[in-house]
């Protein structure tokens, strides 16, 4: 395992568009929460606690084969801009930034699977891939989480199971979540009702960047509500079963807008290259909501200018953090929104 | 599926489970006789999950956890526990937040198989309390059980408990 700086210009696998149903399911994430049975929670470990557990995990790590070509960052030691990266990249959660002490992750090159150590758990394990393959993903991540708890003792019990800092954890411990575009939806205005539904079905949503964060672009993140009560695969399934006919409604959405509406969604698509390719200033949130239309418009065979996967490049480098690591200097507000805007200038000039 | 308790025709897909002192019913109904019932079934795409306590206010008697002295007060406020422990020291409260949240308080998922068996916190016990259990543990042949015993003990020996002791202390203040 090896400690090193960030590199810009990789892209994680769950950008690389590659997955099923990617037209409409940008990402899968599964995770599974652990704790050490002999410490205490992170939230109430001392500063000495925190680091003998990173230690303690780190070393259990390091007799795992698979985990011999990853890389390690401590998040007490690693400079804020290259902590904000790894948010972005999806491979730590926000959350870390914001607690104390020893914490961090563990990740392979192509961010695909992280351990992160003392966030709100001692353990993270995640696994993260492009498209709707919740179920591979399970079976690669549950071998991690057997290797791992065959060298540290998680707290679990045999009623509750894996226990957790916060009760809405337990049991499995687990949450799958999809990032999906479902920007059909939002025209016909019928997404609230298709999410509803899906709340039904034990799926609650989320906006692209997590629990505390508003919708953009048309970016949903669906999960599993309930963690404990039913079997891992089950829950897969449950929620596998509500993306299917989420997908499916927004495949209707969108066929309804090309018959409908085709003339109206060329105008909404190039209107959008047009601010892409002239704006002077560009806030995140307006890139995403542009760059959705560009997404439906290359997905309907309206746009052809660049592919979904160079897009999603693009997306992850205008980021704030990407944005000025590349550019080699931290910035306010203000200048990034310019600097984004004329890097996408750039970029879509290619 | 389920038939609404209400109306006993339609297929009930609204579960409303509630929490009176400790107390839990559940309540099937169809959307329908939701409605009727004032139950809004909408969400709001923005809210973060919030775990909705099922007793507000003070509790009349502040348990504290025995592994971690996390009191029951300071969990109500923040939603967190302490460490493993805290399920026992609050098991009526933590069921009532599980059947709320998941809609049941048994884990039917992963059994963990890992070999060491579940401990309690020990961060802040005495090695003597330690000692003690460690010779529970030999006498009861729980081998695995002891043989973690015996690290943590080595392990808090090694560093002196007693700086140990004043660190936790001084992170509380």
């Amino acid at each position: 395992m090896s400690v090193s700086a960030i590199k810009i210009g990789e892209v994680p696998a769950w950008l690389d568009a590659k997955g099923p149903d990617g037209d409409i399911v940008v990402s899968t994430r599964l995770r599974l929460a652990r704790n050490l049975s002999n410490h205490r929670f992170p939230v109430a470990a001392s500063q000495q606690e925190r680091k003998d557990v990173f230690e303690e995990v780190l070393d259990a790590l390091k007799r795992i084969e698979r985990f011999h070509n990853f890389t390690s960052y401590n998040f007490r030691r690693l400079p804020r801009l290259d902590q904000q990266m790894l948010v972005e990249e999806r491979v730590a959660s926000p959350d870390l930034l914001d607690v104390e002490g020893e914490r961090g992750v563990v990740s392979d090159s192509a961010r695909r699977i992280n351990v992160m150590i003392n966030e709100e758990d001692h353990l993270r394990m995640q696994c993260i891939d492009s498209g709707c393959g919740p179920e591979s993903m399970f079976d690669m991540l549950d071998a991690i989480d057997t290797s791992i708890g065959d060298k540290l003792p998680f707290a679990y019990d045999v009623k509750r199971g894996f226990l957790t800092s916060c009760p809405t954890n337990a049991g499995t411990g687990m949450r799958v979540s999809y990032l999906v575009h479902l920007p059909g939806l939002v025209l016909t205005k019928t997404v609230d009702q298709v999410l509803q539904a899906a709340a039904q079905m034990g799926v609650c949503t989320r906006g692209f960047f997590g629990e505390h964060a508003g919708i953009v672009g048309a970016f949903f993140q669906l999960s599993n509500q309930a963690a404990l009560g039913t079997g891992e695969k089950e829950f897969i399934k449950q929620t596998r079963s509500a993306i299917r006919t989420i997908v499916g409604c927004e495949r209707e959405s969108r066929e309804k807008i090309m018959h409908n509406a085709k003339a109206e969604l060329e105008d909404k698509v190039w209107r959008a290259y047009g601010i892409i390719a002239y704006a002077t200033t560009l806030s995140v949130g307006e890139f995403l909501n542009l760059s959705s239309a560009l997404r439906l418009g290359i997905e309907s065979g309206i746009f052809n200018k660049v592919t979904v996967r160079r897009l999603n490049r693009i997306m992850l480098l205008v980021l704030p953090a990407h944005l000025q690591a590349f550019l080699g200097r931290t910035m306010n507000d203000d200048d990034i929104n310019r600097e984004r805007a004329g890097m996408v200038r750039t970029l879509f000039k290619e | 599926m389920k038939k609404c308790d209400q109306c006993g025709m339609q297929p009930a897909n609204i579960h409303v489970t509630h929490i009176v002192n400790g107390e839990t019913t559940m309540l099937h109904m169809c959307e329908e006789c939701a409605q009727k019932k004032g139950i809004n079934i909408s969400i709001n795409v923005d809210a973060p999950l919030q775990i909705d306590h099922p007793a507000e206010g003070p509790p009349a008697v502040d348990t504290q956890c025995p592994a971690c002295k996390l009191k029951l007060s300071e969990f109500r406020s923040k939603g967190r526990l302490g460490c493993a422990s805290c399920y026992a020291a609050f098991e009526q409260e933590i069921d009532a937040v599980l059947v709320q949240v998941h809609g049941a308080r048994e884990h039917k998922g992963k059994q963990y198989k890992g070999r060491h068996k579940v401990l309690p916190c020990d961060a802040e016990m005495d090695i003597s309390e330690l000692r003690k259990k460690l010779d529970a543990a030999i006498r009861n042949e729980e081998f695995e059980v002891a043989a973690d015993l015996r690290d943590t003990i080595s392990r808090m020996a090694g560093r002196g408990n007693a700086a140990r002791k004043s660190e936790i202390l001084s992170t509380k203040s």
